[in-house]
């Protein structure tokens, strides 16, 4: 695989190691992963008909926060965004917006949740943090879009909330055994 | 291996953040979803009561509560109509104008609908949450699907 098993998994934190091949290679890895799976769970969950999904691309997040780092895992969150809407062709249309400003805030809190908190969340918890701000920011998107509605939150923050808990926990569940397989 | 921070063991499924941040959310959910399982009791869930609006070319001239049973009499120059309200419903009694649409149309109850009466240039409407949503009558099918 590509971590051998010298190298130190946190390795890419530095500074120093963010130009090497490996960490762009690393990036441009788990990109390419996120849109396939985005794009194959659209084919599943079809957002026309389906509007809870649970999110399998945000697997790849939370594995590319803990290979690396928070940095890495916002580009690997936005290229995933921009290329897998291209693909989906909804680039530009409020899904994407929706999508891509609640991925980075997802990416975001998950990073600060994991750094700040070193061992006190396992990547289950991580997950679980970052598919809540993801579905609260993409509230907050579609009440910058749409206009406040009352009944909206008391309605669906509740099942949102206990949704993300369900999706957080299978991304979370997948992505701890892919980082124990490869870290 | 050793020297790998922050790699989780399998030995177990969730560390205690994680427990914790569980019991939070669903604490929180509950709280915030409490409503969506206690709404059928009394009518303290509506945001506003039920109410007729009546409007005369474009300017709302009355508002009355369904509630409140009666006949209401108006007469503006040569426009003159009543509206009767009745056991939640309300309907156009009499009115003086010419093919008497507005009175034949009967008793309309649900919020949203509406009864128009073109040459006096008169509507009445009614706004308001859904009664049917938080006091179910008995023998009323929402809805039918096959």
């Amino acid at each position: 695989m590509l971590l051998h098993s010298e190298t130190k998994v946190e390795a890419y934190s530095d500074t120093s190691l963010r130009n090497s091949d490996q960490y762009i290679l690393l990036i441009s890895l788990l990109s390419a992963l996120a849109i396939v799976l985005q794009i194959i769970e659209s084919m599943i969950f079809p957002p026309q008909v389906i509007w809870f999904r649970i999110g399998l691309a945000n697997c790849i997040s939370i594995i590319a926060i803990y290979l690396v780092g928070l940095s890495g895992a916002l580009y690997v969150v936005i290229t995933r965004t921009i290329l897998a809407s291209i693909f989906l062709g909804t680039f530009l249309s409020p899904p994407f917006v929706i999508s891509f400003l609640s991925g980075i805030a997802s990416v975001i809190s998950m990073g600060i949740a994991k750094n700040v908190f070193k061992n006190f969340f396992s990547p289950i918890g991580i997950s679980i943090i970052g598919a809540l701000s993801h579905n609260l920011t993409q509230i907050a998107v579609v009440v910058m879009m749409l206009g406040f509605s009352l009944e909206l939150i008391r309605y669906l923050l509740p099942i949102l909330m206990i949704g993300s808990l369900l999706a957080g926990f299978i991304t979370g569940y997948v992505a701890k055994n892919v980082i124990i397989r490869i870290g | 291996m050793e020297n790998v921070q922050n790699v989780p063991t399998q030995s177990k499924l969730f560390a205690k953040g994680d427990l914790l941040l569980i019991a939070i959310i669903l604490i929180t959910a509950f709280g915030f979803g409490f409503h969506i399982f206690s709404s059928n009791v009394g009518n303290g869930f509506k945001p506003f009561p039920t109410a007729v609006e009546i409007y005369l070319s474009n300017k709302l001239i009355k508002v009355l509560p369904l509630t409140q049973e009666g006949y209401y009499k108006m007469k503006y120059n040569n426009i003159s109509f009543s509206v009767q309200i009745k056991s939640g419903k309300v309907r156009m009694q009499e009115s003086n104008c010419p093919r008497k649409v507005c009175v034949h149309q009967g008793w309309i109850e649900h919020s949203g609908e509406s009864i128009i009466c073109v040459p006096n240039k008169v509507v009445i409407k009614i706004v308001g949450r859904e009664r049917t949503l938080s006091v179910p009558k008995k023998d009323e099918v929402d809805a039918i699907t096959f």
